[in-house]
């Protein structure tokens, strides 16, 4: 797990912050408390690692809205709602918003951190995956104009035949291009490559 | 005691004083059998004539008019003693010599009076007759009086009784002359400490005069309730008193059914504050629910962050201290609220307390903050610093601050976070009360429904019964106090009332 995750913990009720805050740093878990959501949102939320634990209501500006911004600014901050209230509606709501887990006061303390664990995991698991994503397309970057072209080509399922009446080239020239190209994307075999390309083109259609 | 007013009274049987009654236009009421007779009228022809104008010589008639107006209107209760002739249906004159006295109502109106007179046989009689007139006139206005009127000598033995005293005690007036007052109030004389009559005929010095309510007794055996008033007089060193007995057993049973129906709407006025209580309550229940999870919930996590910190620092009790200090302040905290809970749904002290109105309103701000919707309201208090201590109904006061603090709660609810203040006031008034205004920056009052405001059952909002405010008005009226709306803050709503510093209770009574 990484070592950076802090876990973020937002509720107006200082002694219940304090607490929680005392629990996970017991088991050795990094923690940072702010009690209003105002003061929450000066710090840059889009760059933090780890998960957040929100209390639902709060005077002035509610979890499901904090959650909503937090969701708008792209940050991957898994969200932990807890609430004294035990609101069902707003338990599918936060849920629906793709909150991790709601807990409902007074909860279990093995509960609550297995969920802050499953939380972190998310977090990082997540991390790990636009890691991954980045250098993929770090090293689809890397290759020329014509070896894109050519693992366009060949992930579209055409052989290294095909590929050279297309592009008007021989196909030894075709054979050089696509063993740099392998080597280049750090793939071991054809099926992997072509994962890459697929991933690749779904992101760009994406975002 | 043989003394000059039984030789006056003797003579007046002989002169037989005449009574009139008028009522306030001058027309007679009532005229003694005498009277008519002199006059020559049935008292059917005379009833409802106009004294002054039928039976007075016109060149008279001016004058005594002047006399009554005066008592009309509130210059005298009764006239000088004034000498004026009366003319018979035949024409005849008399000279009587007159006096009166003003009827009036409890209220002082004046409804008629009560006119005496004696006839003077000629005007060398005049002078001697003074005396007599005046004691006529004296035992007219005895007889006369709705009380009973005793005079008694210093050995308490009775020496003059009017008619009201025979009628009242059922005894004839031979019976009681002669005898011991302590045949009229028996419990007076062994009533201990309250033997206040004795007391008094043993002063030795004037003590004024006094009035108390005691039990005398009919010549049947049975009890009366009567209010007594004595006077002391002292003519030539002799020491005499004069008691007015006053029948009170109506009044008595009057005073008690006001008493036990002041008691119901007592009764009924708690039953409906508790009730509101209880809403209230309930309306907070979720809040209170929440509020109290908010402890629990961090003694369970500093609880187990103890027992990891245990795991882990196996031999070091030093850290474990702070938290187990945090614990005891998450425990404590928990049951600040349950006790919060219990002022306001508990049983309620019904008895007035000296009470810190400065202090009770910032309580009922804590207690008001259970809520989160209050919890996001900013409170401005400006205390009056010399503000003295007032007697309240504690519990009844707290409930009337927390009605309007939920209530301007509920009016802000659309109002921006930034602008989300209640203002609490408490002023000290000069002219004796303590003022209280509660300000918020809702949505306000509208002016149609002000009349309405204070009225059970109106509500404006969809949920809500509609008595916080009933019952709010309610405690201030009988606190003796005031609840209004102050329709020149144009902010949003600003309710004002008032207790007094010295309270005017009438439930008081029930205390002594």
């Amino acid at each position: 797990m990484n070592t950076e995750q802090t876990v973020y913990i937002v509720d107006d009720d200082s002694d219940v912050a304090d607490s929680m805050s005392m629990l996970l740093e017991s088991t050795g878990l990094r923690t940072e408390q702010y009690h209003s959501t105002e003061e929450f949102l000066k710090i840059p939320i889009d760059r933090l690692v780890g998960c957040l634990i929100l209390d639902v209501r709060m005077p002035d500006m509610s979890g499901l809205d904090l959650h909503q911004e937090i969701k708008r600014s792209n940050a991957n901050l898994p969200v932990i709602f807890v609430t004294g209230h035990g609101d069902v509606p707003m338990a599918v709501q936060a849920m629906k918003n793709g909150a991790v887990e709601f807990l409902q006061k007074p909860f279990r303390d093995q509960e609550f951190i297995d969920c802050v664990h499953r939380a972190l995991k998310t977090n990082s698991e997540a991390l790990d995956e636009v890691n991954r994503r980045r250098s993929i397309q770090a090293r689809i970057d890397s290759l020329t104009k014509r070896e894109y072209e050519i693992m366009r080509l060949i992930a579209a399922g055409n052989i290294t035949k095909a590929v050279a009446s297309k592009l008007s080239i021989s196909p030894r020239t075709v054979e050089i291009h696509r063993a740099r190209t392998m080597e280049k994307m750090q793939a071991k075999t054809l099926a992997q490559l072509v994962q890459m390309v697929v991933e690749a083109e779904h992101q760009e259609a994406v975002g | 005691m043989h003394d000059t007013t039984d030789t006056l009274m003797d003579s007046l049987e002989l002169s037989r004083p005449v009574a009139l009654l008028l009522d306030a236009a001058g027309n007679i009421e009532h005229l003694s059998d005498d009277t008519c007779t002199l006059l020559g009228y049935s008292l059917s022809d005379i009833l409802g004539v106009n004294w002054i104008s039928q039976c007075l010589p016109s060149s008279w008639q001016q004058n005594i008019k002047t006399i009554f107006d005066s008592l009309i209107h509130h210059d005298h209760n009764s006239s000088e003693q004034y000498v004026s002739p009366i003319v018979s249906k035949t024409g005849e004159r008399f000279i009587f010599s007159w006096h009166s006295e003003a009827r009036r109502d409890p209220s002082g109106n004046y409804i008629g009076s009560i006119t005496t007179g004696i006839k003077i046989r000629d005007n060398a009689l005049q002078e001697q007759n003074s005396l007599l007139q005046s004691a006529a006139r004296n035992q007219a206005v005895l007889d006369n009086a709705i009380e009973a009127i005793v005079s008694i000598n210093s050995s308490g033995v009775i020496t003059h009784v009017n008619k009201t005293t025979e009628k009242m005690f059922g005894y004839h007036k031979s019976e009681l002359v002669g005898n011991n007052i302590w045949l009229l109030l028996p419990d007076a004389q062994f009533g201990g400490s309250e033997n206040i009559i004795s007391e008094y005929l043993t002063a030795g010095n004037n003590a004024g005069s006094f009035t108390q309510e005691l039990q005398a007794r009919h010549r049947n055996g049975s009890s009366l309730t009567i209010e007594l008033t004595v006077a002391e007089i002292v003519i030539a060193g002799m020491r005499s008193f004069t008691g007015i007995m006053r029948d009170i057993r109506e009044r008595k049973i009057n005073e008690e059914h006001l008493r036990k129906s002041q008691e119901e709407v007592q009764q009924a006025r708690d039953h409906l504050a508790h009730l509101d209580r209880l809403h209230i309550a309930s309306e907070m229940s979720t809040s209170i629910a929440h509020e109290l999870n908010q402890p629990l919930t961090a003694i369970s996590m500093y609880a187990q962050a103890c027992r990891n910190l245990l795991k882990k620092y196996p031999l070091d009790n030093q850290a474990l201290l702070p938290t187990l200090s945090r614990i005891d302040k998450q425990a404590q905290r928990a049951g600040e609220i349950i006790r919060n809970i219990r002022t306001l749904v508990g049983k309620q002290n019904p008895h007035h307390q000296l009470t810190d109105i400065n202090n009770l309103i910032q309580n009922t701000i804590e207690l008001a903050q259970v809520d989160v919707e209050c919890r996001a309201i900013r409170f401005q208090c400006d205390y009056c610093e010399q503000l003295p201590m007032i007697e309240v109904v504690l519990g009844q006061i707290r409930q009337v601050i927390l009605n309007l603090i939920r209530n301007a709660c509920d009016a802000m609810i659309n109002t921006p976070a930034e602008a989300k203040y209640i203002t609490i006031i408490s002023q000290n008034n000069p002219s004796g009360f303590i003022t209280i205004r509660v300000r918020d920056r809702g949505i306000g009052i509208n002016r149609d429904h002000s009349d309405k405001l204070f009225r059970a059952f109106f509500s404006t909002k969809s949920y809500g019964m509609g008595m916080g405010l009933a019952i709010s008005h309610s405690i201030i009226s009988h606190h003796g106090g005031e609840m209004n709306v102050n329709h020149q803050y144009k902010e949003g709503a600003e309710i004002i009332f008032t207790l007094p510093i010295i309270p005017t209770l009438k439930g008081q009574s029930d205390e002594h």
